[in-house]
């Protein structure tokens, strides 16, 4: 196991040199620079004012000179300051960070406590109508665009039924109630993004769920059991289950950058105060420390994820350590 | 063998369906400034937001403008972001994917590691920051959805491409002094051309569905020429008012990318026998 580790945190290393590398240079692509942003609408910058600032911020150096101090400064999370308040760009996002966290792991989990019965009983009686439904539905998941639902779950839960909140993370009368009203009114907020995340991005996982399981229960060891006539729950929920799970590991590391991507969208159509909202916003005004902190970490937390998910492989499936 | 696939195909009703739907949709968009009952452009303040009606089958927008009209030419933007970022997505996709898995060693590390890089930083991102700093516009769109599309495929195209390039007849074709870049698209392309194709119908899908969001969130086509999305943008706007102005568009995008969805999932039946 130990060799099996090291040799993955290895291949961390160029990974995440990659992902520096893009990030930074996405922001050459933008004409002009952070000081032209800034000073052309002020007209007491003066070119040589501008001059200034920009051999004040390094930005006078030549390029891979700049990239090699911000690898620098990044590598102990100093992401410089944001070009809109001033403040540490870290900061910011630490700030955001939790409720983004708190949203995906909800709307994961909704999406595993559905996705992984609804493959599961689809496969043990292909073509049954729970089957043919639950495989509709998988292609109206594929096929609906996020937003639009999004869209319409405002409509009927928060305007027409008048149900739901639907912007923020909060009411505005924050301060002075309980806090278990404060939860419940976190609650209410969470519901509908948590929903939409969740549900529209279930249908790939429950399809993969689907076809897993329905190659185990067609192995040698699924006959044995049944040959040994144990229940139905001990052959199909544990033997069968169990195995079908393992490769899920590996598709759920791949749709990490696809849910904290879904979720710019949706927290920024939900108001919602996350890293998402954040980012578009950042880029909207073109911050550009901001984007490149944003990038990264969002990189990082999958790259993260994504070793997790070896790890995880690894312990559940032995043959894998040994290759 | 062409045939057999044809008779297979033919018998899946629903991908039958997504493909004359699809064909319908090319007709309808190339046909479409003769076919807009009004101008998708004109304005008239004095029928905005009225609700769908004899005159405005779809309803109007906030400017007036009749709905069905643009959604018609909105089908316009939709299939050529699709089929050209698609475009775009196979030749990256392919060549780096055949090469990785032809050559392997240093070269399929660079790659393998670059669509890793690729994989982890969120799409969407590199997709608003490029369209916000280059610009908005529907060519921007198509290239940059293109170019963040290709990693998966590269690693679909690559794995196949390993179990492929140790049969005999690839290597018959190496050892009879057949130039590499024949062996690679002659030899090896059609072998592993299913999978591709399966991939491409669907990420025609995909970017259509891309395409729209980023319209929606004012980052694609900008108005007053319309597209599905920033039809949609306008709805968000007038929800509470206008339900036709977000459903509309909604269904149009829903139908196409489930049309694309449905024949790919057919091609997947015809084409990989395993499944």
């Amino acid at each position: 196991m130990t060799a099996y580790l090291s040799r993955r945190l290895l291949h961390l290393i160029p990974t995440l040199f990659g992902i520096s590398l893009l990030s930074f240079f996405l922001i050459q692509l933008a004409p002009g620079g952070p000081i032209d942003q800034m000073a052309d609408l002020n007209p007491h910058v003066t070119p040589a004012v501008k001059a200034r600032i920009r051999s004040d911020m390094g930005l006078d150096q030549p390029i891979l000179v700049q990239y090699g101090r911000w690898l620098k400064r990044i590598a102990f999370f100093d992401f410089g300051v944001s070009l809109k308040d001033n403040r540490p760009v870290f900061k910011k996002i630490t700030e955001r960070l939790p409720a983004t966290l708190l949203l995906n792991i909800l709307s994961i989990g909704l999406m595993l406590l559905l996705a992984i019965p609804i493959g599961f009983f689809a496969a043990i009686k292909p073509r049954s109508w729970f089957d043919r439904l639950t495989t509709v539905f998988v292609f109206f998941g594929f096929s609906v665009p996020t937003y639009a639902v999004a869209l319409l779950a405002m409509i009927v839960f928060g305007l027409r039924l008048g149900w739901l909140p639907i912007s923020g993370l909060s009411s505005l009368n924050w301060a002075p109630v309980p806090v278990w009203m404060k939860v419940w009114d976190m609650a209410r907020h969470l519901l509908l993004p948590t929903l939409v995340l969740g549900l529209t991005s279930l249908a790939g996982l429950s399809r993969y769920m689907r076809s897993s399981m329905l190659e185990i229960i067609h192995q040698d060891y699924i006959r044995a059991a049944e040959a040994k006539g144990l229940t139905f729950w001990r052959i199909y929920g544990v033997h069968a289950l169990r195995n079908a799970l393992i490769p899920l590991i590996t598709l759920f590391g791949l749709m990490l950058p696809d849910l904290i991507g879904g979720g710019v969208i949706i927290e920024t159509i939900f108001a919602y105060p996350g890293m998402g909202r954040l980012g578009y916003e950042a880029i909207m005004t073109r911050d550009y420390n901001l984007i490149m902190a944003i990038t990264v970490i969002s990189a990082g937390l999958t790259v993260a994820g994504n070793f997790l998910a070896d790890l995880l492989y690894a312990y559940v499936d032995p043959r894998i350590r040994y290759r | 063998m062409i045939s057999l696939y044809l008779e297979r195909f033919r018998q899946n009703r629903l991908a039958v369906a997504g493909f004359l739907f699809i064909v319908l949709l090319a007709l309808l968009a190339l046909f479409a400034p003769w076919l807009c009952p009004h101008d998708p452009l004109a304005q008239n303040l004095v029928e905005r937001l009225h609700g769908p009606s004899a005159a405005h089958w779809l309803g109007t927008d906030d400017l007036g403008r009749d709905v069905f009209s643009r959604l018609l030419l909105g089908t316009r933007v939709s299939l050529s972001v699709g089929f050209v970022a698609v475009g775009i997505e196979l030749v990256i996709g392919v060549t780096l994917g055949l090469c990785a898995g032809f050559f392997g060693g240093k070269l399929d590390t660079l790659v393998m590691r670059l669509v890793d890089v690729m994989l982890s930083i969120p799409a969407i991102f590199l997709i608003l920051a490029v369209l916000a700093f280059l610009g908005p516009n529907i060519y921007n769109v198509m290239v940059i959805i293109g170019l963040t599309a290709w990693p998966g495929l590269t690693r679909l195209v690559r794995g196949e491409c390993l179990s492929i390039r140790e049969r005999e007849y690839i290597q018959a074709a190496r050892l009879s002094g057949i130039s590499t870049a024949r062996i690679l698209f002659v030899h090896l392309l059609p072998n592993v051309i299913s999978p591709i194709l399966v991939s491409a119908t669907l990420g025609v899908g995909g970017a259509i569905l891309t395409e729209s969001a980023l319209s929606f969130l004012g980052l694609g086509v900008q108005p007053p020429a319309p597209s599905w999305g920033n039809i949609l943008s306008i709805g968000r706007d007038y929800l509470h008012m206008a339900w036709w102005l977000s459903l509309f568009p909604t269904v149009a995008i829903l139908v196409t990318v489930l049309a694309f969805n449905l024949l790919g999932e057919g091609l997947r039946d015809v084409l990989d026998p395993r499944t």
